[in-house]
């Protein structure tokens, strides 16, 4: 895995020329993996582009490794051409399942924290990365529902996940938060739980207040706990590849590029503070 | 879920429950949900279950957003909970879903009974395939020009991947071109006689436009592999034989000239 530092935004389509015309302080850019696995036009001409300026790593949304569905053996030929072409820094994916029986819902779904799950899991990363033929990162959703078959915590699952499958973890700011006011736990403990070795990316995003539990919508700028709780994830690990998330509601260029800025003062202050 | 379940199997009936439950079937998954504040499990579930909803109809109007424009909000919503209530995803990537719209239209009151509706809807689905289909490098008229005019009979011709043929009864087009450019769309019409369209890409822009009897007959008869002489056979149903060579010959610069044309090939010996 080469090394990759700094930080980067989610290449978003209305940004594309932007990207590409204006100066900004953008180091790298995740793109969207199902985005650019259409077979030809626009999204593939202007990452062919993108490439070619910006360091890239790739983000799936559909590889459900956490389904008890036949791996899609097809699905990750695709990614792995992908990869060839776009020669991504890593790949990273959610730790969840999108669907059964052939069916995708689209949405992130959180798995029961069990045995069965992790073996389920643990067995299908390995699938999964001899298919790519590389290490991937596996990403923390946020989550609105837990089960009562649960047996350990997410984090103590995800940890797991991570050292028996060996695999890395982009590690998810704002859906720790957002978990945390869910299900009312300890977000420090769950940053606190992670292993440093294996924390390679972080997102950032904003997302919804509904009153008393809160949405992961990525349509919002980031908000002062997730900002205070990022503080304490550069703490702990250092200064991670971070970047931001925008899905919806998306701003000008320049809006998301301040915004960075602000996770750049964070972990600058960081950095000074160690020294 | 029985006690004899082995754990994986356990995880299987888990997720297969709580599917069914998102997708609006019956579904005991309730009960597997931890209740506690800030929201009660079955409020935890519901927002799973919206949000299954809603991403899909945003897909929708990602690919038909004239559709939407043309119905108006509230119908627009309506046909949107129908479609998903019957087409659950299979797609890895949502920006296929939808595919079936316009069949779901036309056989369904009461889309089937403003039929321009499911034209549309193709219309639209079609422009979101003519997008992102494969690249080609495509051929300009000196290509063909450099073809001995010897060769010319037994010539057939690839085309570029992008390319859609559609046939509309109804002034489909019209109603879509003023919608996208925020007009008021013509009311709508039906034509004497279905109008052959053709749909392709160029240099990243979607083009689309309507074909004579002649062109549309030649493309097809191009695209089913005829050779140029076959094709020109193909035409005399519309043209007196002297002038069939040149007009065939000047739709293939035509077509050229719209980055159409992608190969020329002569037969194998």
């Amino acid at each position: 895995m080469n090394k990759l530092s700094g930080f980067g935004l989610g290449l978003r389509t209305p940004h594309y020329e932007a990207i590409l015309s204006e100066p900004h302080a953008i180091d790298w850019l995740e793109v969207i993996t199902e985005n650019y696995l259409s077979p030809g036009g626009k999204p593939l001409h202007y990452l062919e582009r993108i490439r070619e300026r910006f360091p890239l790593v790739m983000h799936g949304v559909s590889l459900s490794i956490g389904s008890t569905d036949p791996i899609d053996f097809e699905y990750l030929a695709g990614v792995r051409a992908l990869a060839a072409r776009i020669e991504p820094h890593w790949i990273s994916d959610h730790l969840c399942w999108t669907g059964v029986d052939g069916r995708n819902l689209h949405d992130l779904l959180p798995l029961p924290y069990t045995e069965a799950a992790l073996d389920c899991v643990v067995e299908r990363v390995g699938q999964v990365q001899d298919a790519l033929g590389r290490q991937i990162l596996l990403e923390n959703v946020s989550s609105y529902l837990s089960f009562h078959a649960d047996e350990m915590s997410e984090w103590e699952f995800l940890r797991e996940v991570a050292a028996r499958a060996d695999c890395n973890i982009l590690l998810d700011i704002n859906n720790i938060y957002v978990s945390s006011v869910n299900h009312g736990f300890d977000p420090l403990q769950y940053l606190q739980a992670m292993p440093t070795s294996r924390v390679r990316q972080f997102h950032l995003a904003g997302h919804s207040d509904m009153g008393g539990h809160l949405i992961d919508t990525h349509d919002h700028p980031i908000v002062a706990p997730v900002w205070d709780l990022y503080s304490r994830a550069v703490a702990l690990f250092g200064e991670v590849p971070t970047m931001i998330e925008r899905d919806d509601n998306i701003p000008e260029l320049g809006e998301l590029v301040a915004e960075l800025d602000m996770a750049r003062d964070i972990a600058g202050r960081h950095a000074v503070e160690a020294a | 879920m029985t006690a004899a379940a082995s754990p994986a199997l356990e995880l299987r009936a888990l997720q297969q429950d709580m599917q069914r439950h998102l997708l609006g079937e019956d579904s005991a998954v309730t009960a597997a949900i931890v209740d506690a504040p800030p929201l009660a499990a079955a409020d935890r579930l519901a927002i799973y279950r919206n949000a299954y909803q809603v991403r899909l109809i945003d897909a929708l109007h990602d690919t038909y957003p004239v559709l939407h424009g043309l119905l108006g909000d509230e119908a627009w919503l309506n046909l949107g909970e129908a479609y998903v209530a019957g087409h659950p995803s299979v797609f890895r990537s949502i920006r296929w879903y939808g595919r079936d719209l316009n069949v779901f239209m036309a056989g369904c009151p009461p889309y089937d009974e403003a039929p321009i509706l499911s034209e549309v809807a193709l219309l639209e689905w079609t422009l979101s395939e003519v997008f992102d289909a494969k690249d080609a490098d495509a051929l300009d008229r000196t290509a063909l020009a450099a073809v001995d005019p010897a060769q010319w009979s037994t010539l057939t011709f690839a085309f570029h991947p992008s390319l859609r043929r559609l046939t509309f009864s109804w002034n489909t087009a019209a109603v879509w071109k003023a919608m996208s450019r925020d007009e008021t769309p013509p009311r709508p019409e039906l034509g004497e006689a279905p109008v052959a369209w053709l749909l392709w890409r160029q240099n990243l822009q979607n083009y689309f436009r309507s074909m004579t009897d002649v062109e549309a007959a030649a493309l097809d008869a191009a695209l089913r592999g005829r050779n140029f002489g076959e094709i020109c056979e193909d035409l005399s149903a519309w043209l007196p034989p002297d002038e069939i060579p040149a007009a065939a010959a000047g739709l293939l610069g035509t077509w050229a000239d719209s980055g159409l044309l992608v190969g020329i090939s002569e037969p194998s010996a």
